[in-house]
């Protein structure tokens, strides 16, 4: 922190600032068990490493089944960030120890969820909230495997698919369970799944699904998947249109192909009933108030879920969620303010103190690239990324002080312009991997001033500065703008005069999606992927669906271009790792855009009778949550409900 | 609302009458689709964004022909008039719509959730009933002595402190210090009426705290006015005992501005209960109507604004017929 610096002073301005903020600031991220459990809408997100080739992988009959051929696993595990800690016999968090030995079927989980679904169609809505649902009747062909005592790292596991091999690099061919029947009401009666199904479900997400711009190179020449067509009853070919890294990732990304009946087109609305074949159905559903899900008892994989249901009311206020939870009627509160932690574990010993794993989003600050704007120079946008303290704006929003206080592990860690999340291919902007670049991730007012006057900008920039703050990205997210903006200020460089554009007619059309073309500096968020390539290539690549640099100059920056096109297209996972740790240590001198700072520890807090609570961890907390809830068993002997 | 000395006096004049209103409520009902249309379909897109905007959001811009067919499948790529006209057919023959999102009946919706709503609303109105007319007119009687301070002070807290607010605290405060919670599984009345009365009592008693702080002073003021009336100065001079008079004479007369108001705020209830639900996790109206104005799920949006207008209409229309009841003056 600087001397004299704007925290100082504005602690002498305005005494209360910081506080506000503190008490202001929400959990953010990393939550991803937690919205597992209570199928909360949460920034959550999980560790991962990149995506493994494809190989040659079989079902070993569970869940959690082995992935062979997946080099770099190894690599990837040891990557795990910091924020990930086991638990000592002093430690005040949960032990990862898997009981499923001792499990006892049955019994329902009672949860919570924020918010209603917008429908129950996870191929056809336009809003994610139904991928969520559908996830719990519709599996995909590949799932995320569970970290089992540590965070999920992106390898992946049989689905629908029990085994796949990959003959071609550009060709996928996935055989299916021949053991997986649909609901046994009518108009599906309990027929088999088969590839039909699959074909069905693949072209629906062609036609109908919001990110079919992601996977369907139909829609968009830069997505990776050509088609899919079936060889046989229980056999499908997925053809990539050019050799694709992430391709399993794709098919296992929860918001992307769910297999659902051919009897939804006409047969039932898919929009308001479910007839799926995954670990749960959905036995009663009231809008707005409440999902309860059974168990499937002809689920694929036997003697799965442990559980007979779980029961999510919706409880979108706070308080009564909070209440809810003190009084023991729902178990796991995946929403829980950071703020809260400390003084709620104090009140209930009971409770069981669980740390989350990282979030894999990153969010970024963004440039007008119009001609003359002073942002097409490097040591602008590099100046902008010294102004950041780094350290001082991750305690304030995720209450690491308070944390520390507690004795609870509360570390912090920087994103590079990969997001700290993503284990294995993140390079640490506070270690030497990065190179020359890391220097501009390091507070320095005054290096930050020097490069704006050799910028020809001495007294510093005044420009436009827009961020949203009506709620669209949080409640939190104007309060994360309104400290980079004293932080720019802050020391002369920039004088910023604040714009909050309207979201649907200002921000989206021509700030977001302006590909650079507005004046000054504009703050935005980013949605997750199955894979640090989708991030990459939307955001920073000139073809990007979402990208923010091709107004500058010649057209965007050929060497990062072709940086994130040979990683997407490289199928040696370590020669992948390599490129995307050359593109991020390019970035860092570059700055094209300036990564959100990072993250710190965040906690979950359960009650104790959730059996392997905290242990089986999801890769995708909040569209994958069938991955981990099936294995969640309940323990009537810790039971004081 | 009609002022009671308008009334037609005569034979069949209140045939008449309801006849005149029912055809008023109609030309009501048909201004009031007009303008929720033209605020929802034509307002709210030139100024924010559509309903296909709103739920495709940041996706949704990235894929002009997602969205474009979208409007198609949710039938919002026909002209506005044409629009309109079909709703409003569908109206006529008593077809609320269905849902865009989720293709559910907006009838089906209100039929499960108006009786919880109109439930909330009621026993709210009814407790606060209980509080306020005592309270007003012990206030009254006892004209600036301590119970009137009392019930004056009630008055301006319970006016100032909103009831939502209060039912945070109250589950907040509960929770930290008895560990205590609101029950949190909604059961109906046919379905276990001891669990749903204990659901439904706190939410209701604390929707009717604000209309009864009004009401205090509502009951007070006609109560001072009536008390000071001839005919109430006759009555005491005819020997009649206090209680007769206050109860039979005066307050029957003080009431019918209390039936005006309690008649316009039942609807008003039902509407406003929302925060409520939300907090308490009830299936009502409220609820689903916050979370149909968020997505701009527009057959929802319109057929309970077409709904709430149809029963603003009646309560006027009741409270007006009840009039003759409380005050044997008026005639139709």
């Amino acid at each position: 922190m600087a001397d004299g610096g704007y925290w100082n002073r504005s602690g002498r301005r305005r005494l209360s600032r910081r506080d506000a903020l503190r008490t202001a600031a929400v959990g953010i991220g990393g939550v991803a068990f937690a919205a597992a459990c209570s199928g909360s809408n949460s920034n959550a997100g999980n560790n991962n490493a990149a995506a493994k080739p494809a190989s040659s992988v079989a079902a070993a009959g569970g869940s959690s089944s082995a992935v062979a051929g997946t080099p770099g696993s190894a690599a990837s595990a040891a990557a795990v960030a910091p924020a990930t800690k086991q638990a000592t016999p002093s430690s005040p968090l949960l032990p990862r120890t898997d009981t499923s030995a001792k499990a006892v079927p049955g019994s329902v989980f009672q949860g919570y969820t924020t918010a209603d679904a917008t429908n129950l169609d996870p191929l056809s809505s336009p809003s994610f909230t139904a991928n969520a649902v559908g996830a719990y009747m519709y599996p995909r062909l590949i799932q995320f495997k569970p970290g089992v005592g540590v965070p999920a790292i992106g390898d992946v596991a049989p689905g629908f698919a029990e085994s796949w091999e990959q003959p071609e690099p550009t060709r996928l061919v996935l055989h299916l369970r021949k053991n997986a029947i649909w609901d046994k009401r009518a108009p599906t009666s309990g027929r088999p799944v088969d590839a039909d199904d699959v074909i069905f479900s693949w072209n629906k997400f062609v036609d109908k699904s919001v990110s079919r711009k992601d996977l369907a190179n139909s829609t968009n020449p830069q997505a990776p998947i050509q088609s899919i067509t079936a060889i046989d009853k229980y056999t499908v070919e997925v053809k990539a249109a050019f050799p694709y890294g992430p391709l399993l990732n794709s098919l296992a990304f929860g918001r992307y192909l769910h297999i659902m009946p051919k009897e939804s087109d006409g047969g039932f609305d898919p929009r308001n009933d479910t007839r799926g074949f995954g670990p749960w159905t959905l036995s009663n559903y009231q809008r707005s108030v409440k999902f309860e899900y059974r168990k499937n008892p002809d689920y694929y994989i036997k003697d799965r879920p442990f559980l007979d249901g779980f029961d999510y009311p919706i409880i979108p206020e706070y308080a009564s969620a909070l209440a809810q939870f003190r009084a023991k009627k729902i178990w796991s509160f995946g929403g829980l303010r950071q703020e809260d932690v400390v003084s709620t574990k104090k009140d209930l010993p009971d409770l069981l103190l669980d740390q989350n794993a990282l979030s894999r989003t990153n969010w970024v600050i963004y440039f007008g690239l119009q001609p003359g704007s002073p942002f097409l120079d490097d040591r602008v946008r590099r100046a902008v990324s010294m102004l950041i303290d780094r350290d001082t704006w991750i305690d304030t929003f995720y209450n690491v002080s308070d944390f520390k206080k507690a004795g609870y592990p509360a570390d912090i860690v920087w994103h590079s312009h990969v997001s700290s999340g993503y284990a294995g291919i993140w390079t640490d902007p506070k270690g030497k991997d990065l190179g020359e670049g890391a220097a501009n991730f390091a507070f320095n007012q005054a290096e930050a001033k020097k490069l704006l006057t050799a910028a020809g900008f001495p007294n510093g920039i005044d420009t436009e500065y827009r961020f949203i703050s009506t709620g669209e990205y949080g409640t939190i997210f104007p309060k994360y703008c309104d400290v980079f903006k004293g932080m720019l200020e802050d020391g002369g460089g920039f004088k910023l005069q604040q714009i909050n554009p309207d979201y649907q007619t200002e921000y989206l059309p021509k700030i977001y999606y302006g590909k650079g073309d507005f004046k000054g500096i504009a703050v935005g968020a980013s949605t997750e992927y199955p894979d640090a390539d989708g991030y990459m290539f939307a955001y920073y690549h000139t073809q990007g669906p979402r990208e923010k640099v091709a107004f500058m100059g010649n057209g965007g920056d050929a060497k990062s271009d072709s940086l994130i096109e040979a990683q997407r297209k490289e199928l040696d996972f370590n020669k992948r790792i390599a490129i995307i740790k050359e593109w991020q240590s390019y970035m860092a001198t570059k700055m094209l855009m300036v990564p959100f700072p990072g993250q710190a520890t965040t906690y979950s807090l359960y009650w104790p009778w959730i059996g392997n609570v905290g242990v089986y961890r999801a890769y995708q907390g909040e569209t994958n949550p069938d991955e981990t809830l099936q294995t969640l068993w309940f323990d009537k002997s810790k039971f004081t409900g | 609302m009609s002022p009671p000395h308008r009334f037609p006096v005569g034979e069949n004049a209140v045939g008449r009458y309801v006849a005149q209103r029912l055809m008023l409520a109609g030309m009501t009902l048909v201004i009031v689709s007009l303008i929720v249309f033209t605020l929802l379909r034509v307002v709210v897109p030139l100024f924010y964004a559509d309903a296909v905007d709103l739920i495709a959001g940041e996706y949704g811009h990235g894929d002009p022909a997602l969205t474009k067919q979208l409007r198609h499948d949710y039938g919002l790529s026909n002209s506005l008039p044409s629009q309109y006209a079909g709703w409003v057919g569908q109206l006529a023959r008593g077809d609320l719509g269905k849902s865009l999102f989720n293709g559910r009946p907006v009838s089906l919706e209100i039929k499960d959730r108006l009786p919880v709503s109109f439930e909330l609303g009621l026993i709210g109105i009814l407790s606060g009933l209980l509080l306020a007319v005592p309270m007003g007119v012990v206030a009254a009687v006892r004209q600036d002595r301590w119970p009137d301070y009392v019930f004056r002070t009630f008055a301006i807290v319970s006016h100032s402190v909103p009831g939502f607010w209060l039912a945070i605290v109250i589950i907040t405060f509960g929770s930290l210090w008895f560990n205590w919670a609101p029950p949190l599984k909604f059961r109906y009345l046919q379905q276990d009426p001891i669990a749903h009365i204990k659901i439904m009592l706190l939410p209701a008693l604390l929707i009717g705290l604000t209309p009864s702080a009004g009401l205090v002073r509502i009951v007070r003021t006609q109560m001072l006015e009536v008390l000071r009336q001839d005919y109430v100065r006759t009555a005491r001079a005819k020997g009649l005992g206090n209680s007769t008079v206050i109860f039979r004479h005066a307050l029957r007369n003080a009431l019918i501005p209390v039936v005006t108001v309690i008649g316009l705020s039942l609807v008003t209830l039902i509407a406003g209960t929302a925060l409520f639900e939300s907090i308490f996790s009830l299936p009502g109206m409220g609820q689903y109507l916050v979370t149909s104005v968020s997505k701009l799920d527009y057959p929802v949006i319109m057929s309970t604004n077409i709904i709430f207008a149809l029963l603003i209409v009646a309560s006027n229309l009741a409270v007006d017929l009840s009039y003759t009841v409380l005050d044997p003056r008026i005639r139709y």
